[in-house]
């Protein structure tokens, strides 16, 4: 394993680890545009220059592999004055537009001029305008604001590796565009937004709605399929503006002394990096579905409409569950947290003889082109199948299909969770059925038929787990407060619970713990890493 | 204390000729007739000739704005959003309603229609009752775009009346 100087700062590290990798994984900030941890380092922008001892010139570190006894400076007067030539060469056709620029805030070299950049330009000539290119429907392209750090492009080719993305025409003149005629395809076209270091590439869903800097990104869990992408969520106020990906911290897969300089990108660390790195489109743009659409004005109470206050409600909940018996039915979306399939299965299991939930079906989470690389989405469009079968399994619930339960024919349907559509085929087999309650967090097609609706919350106004197809126990947080007269899930539950058996549950925590005690599956989750960090204050705190 | 007593001359001890000379300013004033108080809202004091002529011109376009749309160095009144010939100068950046400090301004920006430009405001509201004419979103206007003119009759019957919008705002310059 070489031994490198850095800044006289002695650093070991594996094999094939460049010396860019090897200063940031020590905290030692080497300023780059175009390397990116997830593909191989292209050496175009020349921003990462240092001087090596015993090399006459100065040499870009995101493609200089270390070596034993190299002696590496990166701030001396020469390399100093290297990145301020850089900037001000980058700069000579780059608008100083940063107010109109949606980047500005998290820009890369908004923040390198700050630090590194010369507070003048020699440049007399008049920058170039350029017309935007249509790229996609989905991605807005500048191509006066573009580097050509060609990020994009070598995501296109070393990552989703179908290659749409190419670097036409030369110098000054050099554009990024897709082969002529043609639009990048739906599927992980999101991702070229959040790796462009300046403002060139943004999403269309995002432009010009909010400046980054008034935003707070809360880390969360994607919920739209059972991979369990790591998010970040950006909001103001009650209002949730985009989803990017939460990269990890990925220096220790950086500085494995196990990395091989022959097979510089081994699989499990190209999965690693693709996990927490990229996100696909549907969680990036399809987000808005998962959220609360609608005002909710509190519980809908149809035997008693005048009467519908949330103790009222909760009451008549309570009397029904009583009156039924053991004639109750449960069914469950797997939008539901692992706390909350707790309670639920909790209160099935205290109170129905035959012991069986019938699980809501969601739609496999298919990707959206068999040719790409990338393939991130796995199991079905919703994020908690695997906890629920693991909770229902140690309590010993049977799982079954929703005509199931619905063919038992229940006094009283209890359905729990956000429906979407995946109840509406059923709004005619459950007219016979004396009482239906259902907590959702926005009315559907089917919650018009419920007696008792409670609205409940969406995944961006809770905390809670999910449980990943890996078996992954991931922390979801509140992101926004919610606004209507709605109440948490877990609250209603814990409140129907207590009235009936007296039993308190308590609140997120207490649950988690008892999951943590009561079942084997998640004896072994790290309960630190699920509770710190909450609402961090990193609206340009990205992982370059 | 009698040591200190003032002597008064002949003239102020007879009083008489005192209250005489004290009439005359009086009848002077009666037919010279110079007056200082302004009969509001009758007469209207014209602000824009206040303009500090030691006041720097700071911006260039800054004597065109005090000689052609009432824009005065020196007093902020309500606000204006300049536009030259057809196209505003306001690119919905933020940065005022980023700086108020009263939250008084509110702006949703838009693809803009005109391609010389990227942006544009689609609502630009200025709540006139929050707001304290500080003027530091003048100062904050990447583009010059935003100003305070010399108006400052703001008087309305409901408070909405005084949450004036981006039409209502626009200043045409050249």
């Amino acid at each position: 394993m070489p031994t490198v100087e850095i800044d006289g700062k002695k650093i070991t590290v594996g094999q094939g680890v460049t010396v860019l990798e090897a200063a940031r994984a020590n905290g030692i900030e080497i300023p780059h545009f175009c390397y990116h941890e997830s593909f191989k380092s292209g050496g175009l922008c020349r921003m990462c220059l240092v001087e090596i001892e015993k090399m006459p010139k100065l040499q870009t570190s995101c493609t200089t592999v270390a070596t034993e006894g190299m002696v590496v400076k990166t701030t001396t007067d020469r390399v100093k004055q290297a990145r301020s030539a850089i900037l001000e060469f980058i700069l000579t056709n780059h608008p100083l537009d940063c107010p109109d620029c949606d980047q500005a805030g998290e820009c890369v070299l908004q923040e390198y001029s700050h630090k590194y950049g010369p507070d003048k330009s020699d440049f007399r000539e008049p920058k170039q305008l350029r017309e935007h290119i249509q790229l996609s429907e989905h991605i807005a392209y500048d191509p006066e604001r573009c580097i050509m750090c060609e990020r994009c492009v070598r995501y296109y080719r070393d990552i989703v590796g179908t290659e749409e993305l190419a670097v036409m025409e030369r110098g000054a003149h050099s554009e990024i565009t897709t082969f002529p005629g043609r639009q990048l395809d739906y599927g992980y076209i999101g991702n070229i937004a959040d790796i462009c270091p300046v403002g060139a590439l943004t999403t269309k869903d995002f432009r010009f709605k909010e400046r980054v800097y008034n935003l707070r990104a809360t880390e969360t869990i994607c919920p739209l399929c059972e991979a369990g992408c790591t998010i970040y969520v950006d909001a103001k106020k009650y209002t949730v503006y985009r989803v990017r990906s939460r990269s990890k911290n990925l220096t220790s897969i950086h500085t494995n002394p196990n990395r091989n300089v022959t097979a510089l990108y081994p699989k499990v660390f190209i999965d690693a990096i693709l996990r927490s790195s990229f996100i696909c489109d549907d969680g990036r743009l399809g987000y808005k579905k998962a959220l609360e659409n609608s005002s909710l004005s509190g519980p809908v109470n149809r035997y008693e409409p005048e009467n519908s206050t949330w103790s009222a409600s909760i009451a008549l909940v309570v009397q029904r569950i009583k009156q039924a018996g053991s004639k109750v039915g449960g069914i469950l979306s797997p939008f539901a947290t692992n706390e909350e399939v707790y309670a639920f299965l909790y209160l099935i299991k205290s109170i129905t003889a035959h012991n069986s939930v019938g699980i809501m079906q969601f739609p496999e989470a298919k990707e959206f082109r068999e040719s790409t690389k990338l393939k991130l989405r796995k199991g079905v469009q919703a994020p908690n199948l695997k906890g629920i079968e693991q909770i229902a399994g140690a309590l010993g619930i049977k799982i079954v299909p929703v005509d199931e339960v619905i063919a038992s024919k229940p006094e009283l349907l209890y359905v729990l969770g956000p429906v979407f559509d995946r109840m509406d085929g059923y709004t005619e087999k459950i007219k016979d059925i004396q009482c239906i309650v259902v907590q959702d967090f926005k009315a559907s097609a089917f919650s018009e038929k419920a007696h008792v609706f409670m609205p409940g919350l969406s995944f961006a106004q809770k905390d809670g787990t999910y449980t990943n197809k890996d078996g992954q126990v991931q922390r979801i947080r509140i992101v926004v407060d919610s606004k209507g007269n709605a109440k948490n899930d877990l609250d209603i539950l814990t409140d129907i619970i207590y009235n009936i058996s007296g039993k308190k549950l308590g609140s997120f925590d207490n649950i988690l713990a008892l999951l943590v005690k009561e079942i084997a599956f998640f004896n072994n989750i790290d309960m630190n890493s699920l509770t710190t960090g909450i609402n961090l204050r990193k609206a340009a705190g990205r992982l370059w | 204390m009698t040591e200190n007593k003032k002597k008064y001359t002949f003239k102020e001890a007879v009083y008489f000729i005192e209250i005489l000379r004290g009439l005359g300013v009086t009848i002077k004033h009666f037919f010279t007739r110079r007056k200082f108080a302004i009969n509001y809202p009758e007469e209207k004091l014209n602000i824009t000739g206040n303009t500090q002529a030691t006041m720097k011109v700071m911006d260039k376009d800054a004597q065109e704005l005090i000689d052609r749309v009432e824009v005065t160095m020196n007093y902020r009144g309500k606000h204006a959003l300049l536009v030259d010939g057809d196209l505003g100068r306001c690119v919905a950046c933020k940065m005022c309603e980023t700086v108020c400090p009263f939250f008084a301004i509110y702006i949703e920006p838009e693809e803009s229609p005109d391609p010389r430009k990227e942006r544009s405001p689609k609502i630009f509201e200025v709540d006139l009752t929050r707001c304290a004419y500080c003027g530091y979103c003048v100062e904050a206007c990447p583009e010059n775009a935003i100003t305070m003119t010399s108006f400052y009759s703001l008087v309305a019957r409901q408070r909405p009346e005084l949450s004036i919008q981006r039409k209502e705002l626009r200043t045409v310059i050249k």
